[in-house]
């Protein structure tokens, strides 16, 4: 992958959240830059039959040169930096990275001397999911994030949304 | 046989209507960790801080700084907060595009 600006690859990523590429069933690689463990089981569950991911035209894939999206959990060790860099430039074009929990996205827990401090440290994110781990629905949001098709909700706000609570579930 | 075909008719659909519908969210959940800022008091800073087990609060007498990117929602700081200008909300919806749009800022 060619090093690009800020502002360019930001350009570069909006083009490729409204391609046509990215309106149809796409392939995702989980890469575990270091990760405690805990994001991989929340990935694992967007598989189960409730949040059911395939529904979506979302399927999991082993080798990088099949997949379209890099999901990324960890904050990346000194070990893995090379790995991930080099799973990320045998994508083919266009590709997405996300980074899944507060470790890939700043560091977080695994914060020290052996870790990098999240995964735009190595490679460019184009999605952040914040939350350790993140509940399923927010990596799915994310994902969905990811290829366009739902838009960011404003944040930096402090005013909190009213969400739906369910309170005999509880 | 049967049996199995029944009790699928009685259970219906358990799959998520998520993203065509909202999800309810179980009641107390830690998703996103929000501040008040009519309540976040300068005189009472640092207790949120010193909670804080992976530095994603910081406050001194000119701002208060959360970041959602470090934030492991352990709720420490929401405990020790004097004013309780923090609290958590049920939003799932968190991602974001850009890294500083974890940022919030409340300046004193």
């Amino acid at each position: 992958m060619a090093e690009t600006t800020g502002e360019v690859r930001r350009v570069q990523r909006q083009l490729l959240r409204q391609s046509r590429a990215f309106r149809r069933s796409l392939y995702i690689r989980h890469v575990d830059a270091g990760s405690d463990g805990s994001p991989e089981s929340e990935i694992l569950a967007l598989s189960n039959p409730y949040y059911d991911l395939q529904r979506l035209g979302f399927f999991f894939t082993a080798s990088p040169r099949h997949a379209d999206i890099v999901m990324v959990t960890g904050a990346v060790t000194a070990a893995m930096a090379e790995p991930l860099r080099a799973t990320v430039a045998a994508m083919p074009e266009p590709c997405a990275v996300i980074a899944v929990g507060s470790s890939a996205c700043g560091g977080g827990l695994e914060e020290g001397p052996e870790t990098l401090g999240g995964v735009d440290t190595v490679v460019p994110v184009d999605v952040y999911v914040p939350g350790d781990p993140p509940s399923p629905l927010m990596i799915l949001y994310g994902l969905l994030l990811a290829v366009g098709r739902v838009e960011q909700l404003p944040r930096g706000s402090l005013v909190a949304a009213p969400t739906t609570v369910d309170s005999d579930n509880g | 046989m049967l049996g199995w075909i029944l009790q699928g008719l009685r259970t219906g659909r358990v799959t998520t209507r998520y993203p065509d519908r909202p999800e309810p969210q179980p009641a107390g959940v830690r998703n996103r960790l929000v501040v008040d800022a009519s309540r976040c008091d300068p005189a009472a800073h640092g207790e949120c801080a010193a909670a804080c087990p992976t530095a994603a609060v910081s406050a001194d007498a000119e701002r208060f700084r959360l970041d959602l990117a470090r934030c492991i929602q352990c709720g420490r700081c929401v405990a020790a907060c004097p004013t309780g200008a923090l609290s958590f909300t049920a939003e799932y919806e968190l991602a974001v595009l850009d890294r500083s749009d974890l940022i919030t800022e409340v300046r004193h």
